[in-house]
């Protein structure tokens, strides 16, 4: 792929997760790979819908290094890191999306996950070790928590979601949002002995008089 | 921009804002500073369809309004913040369910997640709040958000303050993600607390750098 290529794929990439409401605003990152050194990526703090195909940065693989005046994401060495570790992946998105964002911030890895995202997300989607944003060593605990699934939440942080392609980046970040959804609503339902269906303002409920009550 | 200019800025955030549930009609307000005034929504008008004449002007320093103005409950709290916060020139008042529960919930929400630390604060702390609003109350509300971007009020959902409401909506976003994650985890063995020393450092390097980007990294 050239490198023009990839920055076309990154950029309608931008616009598809805005409009699905898996990213917004500056919040996150995506990259696509070009060949085994170089990698394109999304900008350091710029919002998605500004950018054009040419604001994208490519960035050296094995040393971080970027063509050009404008900066690359601050999180370009978690994609650097897993394009190193899994060959196969040629489309990184880091999304602080909401539902995985708040298992990630308790640091459970979401486990029980049914037969309808299975497929993308293996029975379980496991947690990383905290890392400060744009460290090595966020970078390291996520591509380990990764290894060779789709997906990894990243510890108080949100979630990584991978593909050989970029719409399967895309279709791990959905089945995600869903699995992990699912898997709040179960843990209030177990956690507070209620039957289903999950009601939002009984949780809220619930969760008030137990503060009460402390 | 100029007051005029600022009243249709306002009315659009209201109905965007109403969009995405941190406003209700009848419900919530938001304000902008234009210099030694402020603009705010008026009470018991459809926030979602606010026009730009429905929007009160306030001298910020005497309080004096346009006569049969009719401004919401929580205005002086409003005027109280913008006379003691040079850095903040927009806010709104929002009773989203995350804010609300939270309000009620009377703890502190300390950063479960990165960018509450960052675009947030240390930790959102809620102040005493009653209606009609007397002077403690503003006092407290200004000094629960010192150094911060969000205060809740107790029972009465948050406060987010920003440099514009493009801001200020930027930290309703993040703050009513970090309130939902300080409610939902509960339910997942409990939330695990970012070190203090780190969130101070990402709210540091927030406020002095990355926020910069958007304008400097092109």
């Amino acid at each position: 792929m050239s490198i023009n290529e990839a920055r076309e794929i990154v950029q309608e990439a931008c616009v598809e997760l805005v409009k699905a409401g898996l990213v917004a605003r500056t919040w996150g990152n995506i990259s696509a790979r070009v060949d085994d050194e170089v990698f394109v990526i999304t900008p350091s703090g710029r919002r998605y819908e500004d950018l054009t195909v040419t604001d994208m940065v490519p960035v050296k693989i094995s040393d971080l290094t970027h063509e050009g005046s404008i900066k690359p994401s601050s999180e370009k060495g978690l994609h650097a890191e897993i394009y190193k570790q899994n060959k196969g992946v040629n489309a990184v998105i880091h999304t602080h999306q909401t539902h995985a964002s708040t298992v990630a911030a308790a640091r459970k890895d979401i486990t029980g996950i049914g037969k309808k995202h299975s497929a993308l997300l293996g029975t379980t989607v496991r947690v990383a070790a905290y890392g400060l944003p744009g460290t090595g060593k966020l970078a390291r605990a996520t591509a380990e928590a990764l290894g060779a699934s789709n997906a990894a939440l990243m510890a108080n942080h949100g979630a990584v979601c991978v593909g050989k392609k970029m719409r399967d980046a895309f279709a791990v970040a959905r089945a995600l949002e869903e699995a992990a959804e699912e898997f709040i609503a179960r843990s209030f339902l177990s956690a507070s002995g209620q039957n289903g269906p999950f009601s939002l303002a009984a949780m809220h409920t619930f969760y008030l008089n137990m503060m009460a009550e402390r | 921009m100029t007051i005029d200019e600022t009243r249709a800025y306002m009315a659009d955030w209201s109905k965007k804002l109403c969009d995405e549930g941190f406003l209700v009609d009848y419900q919530g307000s938001l304000s902008c500073r234009v210099g030694e005034t402020m603009l705010i929504s008026p009470r018991k008008k459809k926030l979602s369809a606010l026009k730009p004449d429905d929007i009160i002007l306030v001298d910020i320093q005497s309080g004096s309004m346009t006569t049969g103005a009719n401004p919401p409950a929580d205005f002086s709290v409003h005027r109280e913040i913008y006379r003691n916060r040079k850095d903040i020139n927009a806010l709104v008042h929002s009773f989203e369910l995350n804010f609300l529960t939270c309000s009620k919930s009377g703890k502190t929400i300390y950063p479960l997640l990165d960018d509450m630390a960052q675009i947030v604060g240390p930790t959102a702390r809620t102040a005493a709040y009653t209606e009609p609003v007397k002077n403690k109350v503003r006092s407290a509300v200004v000094k629960k958000l010192k150094k911060r971007n969000a205060v809740l009020l107790s029972d009465n959902g948050a406060l987010c303050a920003g440099n514009d409401l493009d801001d200020t909506h930027a930290v309703c976003q993040v703050f009513m993600k970090g309130c939902k994650c300080f409610i939902e985890t509960e339910f997942l063995g409990g939330g695990k607390r970012i070190n203090p020393l780190e969130t101070r450092l990402m709210r540091l390097v927030y406020l002095m750098k990355y926020s910069k980007q958007t304008v400097e990294n092109r």
